[in-house]
């Protein structure tokens, strides 16, 4: 594949992080052509899914390596990444994405299916870091009159927060969190596909195949919560640009919160100012945490209430 | 089992005249057209040495152990071809003349029954071709000439097209793998040199694919057109224009290779 010129990938997005040979010199980046058109405030693979229902989008994709797109970002004005949301629910930053994808000049980029390939690779740090800035700078490239980027990430990407640190180490970032209660009853209603360990692998979260058992969702869902709430604790006790936000403070307080910490305008969308939104559902009485896992979950809740407060 | 053979020449190879004095022997009224006729162009027909009914005319090839099988009238009265047969050490199951006329195409399909894995061999032994004959596995050509044997896992997309002037006629024979076939196939990946092209068509539309990268122009033109068949002739009417030969078998051969790849990504959510 010829290298492209500087100029030929502006429009193109990076689809996913391929592995075209065995090892970190075998991957390469598939890019699919996206134009002017803006990105919808859903999921990254949402996006995609629905582009490549369009043959021209299957035929016509692109690869390049990885040092490609680094030298093509790096051409580039930096992108305006100006917030990183860690989260342990897709429903909660979801709501967050749309908030602020409400206000015309965000940019919300959520859960790039790229960056979560390349995060996994398990590369040395060191490695990734680089590629990880070319990434995002390819992923937010400048698209129309939008002045800031705010990116969420995956549940287990907390456990990646050093990565991310040291990738964009002035950016702040924001720990969306859930009443343990709350947030099991909502996970195993539908439960996501990370709950299963053949879609994503437990190490991924922090978490070995024994920790998993038929019919104990709720078990293996506990543990990969507790997890998260580990890594946070750690992040957020060693860095100063971190901020937890609690789900229970409704929509509103949620953006707020992180509208404020990542110096935007806390302009309130119409919807959250009418006070017309819905609270989160507390725990119905009957959702336990199972045993052991939830005491030690429920005394990680409180170090990060303690930590909020 | 070997990890997956994609395709090797066999070590061996058998005499051309001596091939056509047998096909000579066959009279025309034996051969039968192909039933499945939307798998193809043209005119591809058939003619069975074995079957499981033990009649030439019955040229269905899949669905029952060796034993079911019967040598047809047919395999004796071509005793080269008989010896060419025999010389695969494999319990045997259909083993036909398959024959695909000038100008005509097999399209593109997969045999998802016939790899390794599922137990079955297929060797082919062409007794005439020429060299307009294009046999494209998982995009790549391979140049079957006459008298030599080919092993091919037809579980990967395939298709053929006659562009000459002369039938092109193989021996086709389909047997049980056992530990003489995987010797066979182990040998003859270490020993024996089997080459590979990029078919014409399919260069000249990795060419294009570089070119629409570039070409906003193009991109607008083509990015549009959601119903299949005619983004197929988009693409080769727009190949063409800017100088670039292939076909809309090409196109659609590439798309579903990079379709299936996009699907088989696992995404976790």
């Amino acid at each position: 594949m010829n290298l492209p010129g500087t100029a030929s990938l502006r429009g193109w997005l990076p689809a996913d992080v391929i592995a075209r040979e065995e090892g970190l010199r075998g991957l390469r980046v598939s890019w699919t052509l996206r134009g002017n058109e803006p990105l919808p405030a859903i999921s990254y693979e949402r996006i995609l899914q629905a582009q490549m229902e369009k043959p021209f989008h299957q035929l016509f994709r692109r690869e390049t390596s990885l040092e490609a797109m680094a030298a093509w970002v790096a051409e580039l004005p930096p992108a305006p990444l100006r917030g990183i949301v860690f989260h342990t629910s897709n429903a909660g930053a979801q709501e967050l994405a749309e908030h602020f994808a409400g206000r015309g000049t965000n940019r919300v980029l959520i859960q790039p299916t790229p960056l979560d390939t390349l995060v996994r690779t398990g590369a040395q740090r060191e490695t990734l870091v680089p590629w990880l800035r070319a990434l995002v700078g390819a992923l937010g490239q400048p698209q129309g009159e939008e002045d800031a980027l705010i990116l969420l990430l995956h549940p287990w990407h907390i456990h990646s927060i050093d990565l991310f640190r040291d990738a964009f180490p002035e950016t702040p970032w924001t720990f969306l969190y859930d009443e343990p209660g709350a947030w099991l009853a909502s996970t195993l209603r539908q439960p996501p596909m990370w709950t299963v360990p053949s879609l994503l692998p437990p190490e991924a979260l922090r978490l070995a195949w024994n920790d998993w058992q038929p019919g104990r969702t709720d078990i293996y869902a506990s543990r990969a919560l507790a997890a998260m709430y580990r890594s946070a604790l750690e992040a957020l006790r060693r860095d100063p640009h971190g901020l937890t936000i609690r789900r229970s403070a409704g929509p509103g307080g949620v953006f707020q919160s992180a509208a404020e910490h990542f110096h935007l305008e806390a302009e309130m969308p119409e919807d959250l100012q009418s006070g017309e939104h819905n609270q989160p559902e507390s725990a119905p009485e009957d959702v336990q945490q199972p045993g052991q896992v939830g005491a030690e979950l429920q005394s990680l809740f409180e170090e990060l209430e303690a930590l909020r407060r | 089992m070997p990890s997956k053979i994609p395709w090797t020449r066999l070590p061996m190879s058998f005499e051309p005249a001596r091939l056509h004095e047998d096909l000579s022997r066959i009279p025309d009224e034996a051969w039968t057209e192909h039933f499945n006729q939307s798998d193809y162009q043209g005119r591809w027909s058939s003619v069975s040495l074995r079957s499981l009914s033990g009649r030439t005319t019955d040229i269905s090839a899949h669905g029952a152990s060796a034993d079911m099988f019967q040598d047809t009238p047919l395999m004796a009265e071509c005793p080269y071809l008989r010896s060419v047969v025999y010389t695969f050490d494999v319990p045997l199951k259909a083993v036909r003349l398959l024959r695909l006329e000038a100008g005509s195409r097999v399209r593109e399909h997969v045999d998802a029954d016939l790899g390794l894995a599922e137990g079955e061999l297929r060797v082919h032994v062409p007794v005439a071709t020429n060299d307009r004959l294009e046999f494209v596995v998982a995009n790549r050509q391979l140049k079957l000439r006459e008298g030599e044997a080919w092993y091919v896992d037809f579980s990967q997309p395939h298709r053929i097209y006659n562009g000459g002037a002369t039938d092109r006629i193989h021996l086709v024979l389909d047997g049980q793998v056992n530990d003489w076939a995987l010797a066979l196939l182990e040998r003859s990946v270490k020993e024996v040199v089997t080459e590979t092209y990029e078919p014409h068509g399919i260069a000249q539309l990795r060419a294009f694919c570089e070119r629409v990268y570039e070409d906003a122009g193009l991109q607008s033109r083509l990015e549009p057109v959601a119903n299949m068949p005619e983004f197929l002739q988009a693409v080769v009417d727009a190949g063409r224009q800017c100088g670039y030969s292939f076909g809309p078998d090409e196109v659609e051969s590439i798309y579903r290779e990079r379709r299936c790849e996009w699907r088989a990504r696992v995404v976790a959510q």
